[in-house]
């Protein structure tokens, strides 16, 4: 009988709190898609409604570009741009005060064949697909591989 | 830019790609056998004659398949215990027996699953 009791006690325990926490449905499940977990029966509901009120807009929006299947980011020209400028700031032999988007690797910049290729190489590891050999050699340019990237990867602006 | 020139930087880079492969993960193996690499062709920059030309670049063939095939990495997981890094360019060889007489397990060949 006292078991019985305690039973339903505990049943209805739950079941308000469930009651509460469904109402923003929504928000929970955008909590949960991104990957948060959540003790909803441990927190008491209203400081979950209050956290999830305050990300409700922000996980809307966030909620498109969750995507759940693997892919790359998706690239703007001025991504490639900066990621481009960042890797030959990084690269040891380029002095970066010199460097701009139309400096000549082996003019201006006074490097020579074999650094060149290590700098393809680079770019290949950053954007994550192969250069030829053909086509690697007409990259000049940090302008050129810009373009050459944003063709490849069909951007277009 | 002529056949030659082409496959000179051809094979240096296929030379780092080699001991990126072999060398994963180790920051200090990478930069230090980039740096060679780079020393290394650096210095046979002036080489004009196209016959020791090919064979600095067999010599630079050789070197790339060495990395590729014989070069394993050992991780250490607990005292004493090593996990090994074999990829596909691996070479794996034939195994023979450590002992002439020794009795190797036989496994029952044929069908396993129950019969209905």
């Amino acid at each position: 009988m006292a078991a019985l009791v305690q039973g339903v006690r505990g049943a209805l325990a739950i079941s308000s709190c469930l009651l509460r926490a469904t109402l923003p449905r929504a928000t929970i499940v955008g909590l949960q898609q991104k990957g948060i977990h959540t003790n909803l029966c441990g927190v008491t509901p209203s400081a979950a409604l209050l956290r999830s009120r305050n990300e409700v807009t922000r996980l809307s929006l966030t909620r498109q570009s969750i995507r759940l299947y693997s892919d790359k980011a998706p690239l703007s020209l001025e991504l490639i741009r900066d990621r481009v400028l960042l890797v030959l700031k990084l690269y040891d032999k380029i002095q970066p005060e010199k460097l701009t988007l139309e400096t000549h690797f082996l003019n201006d910049l006074g490097l020579d064949s074999l650094d060149h290729v290590e700098i393809i190489m680079a770019m290949e590891d950053e954007f994550g697909f192969e250069i030829p050999d053909g086509d690697a050699e007409r990259l000049l340019r940090p302008a050129d591989i810009v373009r050459y990237v944003a063709d490849k990867e069909d951007i277009y602006e | 830019m002529s056949m030659l020139r082409r496959e000179v930087l051809h094979h240096f880079k296929s030379l780092l790609r080699a001991s990126q492969t072999a060398f994963k993960e180790d920051a200090l193996a990478l930069t230090a056998s980039r740096k060679k690499i780079n020393e290394e062709y650096k210095s046979k920059k002036h080489v004009k004659d196209q016959d020791s030309i090919k064979e600095l670049l067999k010599f630079s063939k050789d070197v790339e398949t060495e990395l590729k095939q014989n070069v394993i990495q050992a991780k250490e997981k607990s005292p004493g215990k090593f996990e090994l890094r074999i990829h596909e360019g691996t070479a794996k060889l034939i195994n023979f027996p450590f002992r002439e007489d020794a009795e190797l397990p036989t496994f029952k060949t044929g069908r396993r699953c129950k019969k209905p």
